[in-house]
């Protein structure tokens, strides 16, 4: 099991406490990098490859954006409307496979796009599991 | 030393032939590991909540998208 991060984690200290004691797997999808990464620059002047390196030393995976992902995305979201305000969104929650959680503070655009419920973890609800004392 | 990295080195030597030299070693390799991780992890802490105010707009960072 793995936990997908969504970009607007990346702005709440407790949540990336959380994921810091949390054993499991820690996958950055890349258009949430691409996201955090673009706004980082322009507003700090941290370059791609500060960010990049951070997180991989922190042990996070920034996970490639490919057909398998495309193809999750593609069979779950027919409404146009939809795909045209939450279209990142989608394609993070591309990256949520069957055992994965995902964690956003906008948990509600997640389920706008159709990622089933049981995967979403909202950080803002203070739902963050505990982490396995294992 | 943290006692994860206190078991995993008495594992490492009770069940291999490593010398304690190796031990040794491989303990200050995983400090330092850990170590960077830690600094790595505040950095990121330290950039969250610089830029705290954003975390629940997306519109941010469409860039004027919507």
């Amino acid at each position: 099991m793995r936990i997908i991060v969504d970009t607007s984690v990346l702005f709440d200290r407790a949540a990336l406490d959380a994921l810091m004691d949390d054993p499991r797997p820690k996958v950055l999808p890349a258009v949430a990098f691409a996201e955090r990464a673009r706004q980082i620059f322009r507003d700090h002047g941290v370059l791609p490859e500060e960010l990049r390196s951070t997180l991989v030393k922190s042990g996070w995976l920034i996970e490639p954006f490919g057909p398998a992902e495309a193809g999750r995305i593609a069979g779950q979201l027919r409404q146009d409307r939809v795909w045209s305000k939450h279209s990142r969104d989608a394609l993070i929650a591309g990256h949520v496979q069957d055992l994965d959680e995902l964690w956003t503070a906008n948990a509600k655009d997640f389920a706008a796009v159709g990622l089933d419920l049981r995967h979403i973890v909202d950080v803002r609800a203070r739902k963050v599991p505990a982490p396995d004392p294992r | 030393m943290p006692r994860s990295l206190a078991t995993r080195l008495d594992r490492l030597a009770r069940k291999t032939k490593r010398t304690e030299s190796e031990v040794l070693r491989r303990g200050i390799e995983l400090l330092e590991e850990e170590a960077e991780r830690e600094a790595a992890h505040e950095r990121m802490v330290a950039w969250a909540e610089r830029d705290a105010h954003l975390k629940t707009s997306r519109s941010w960072r469409l860039g004027g998208f919507k």
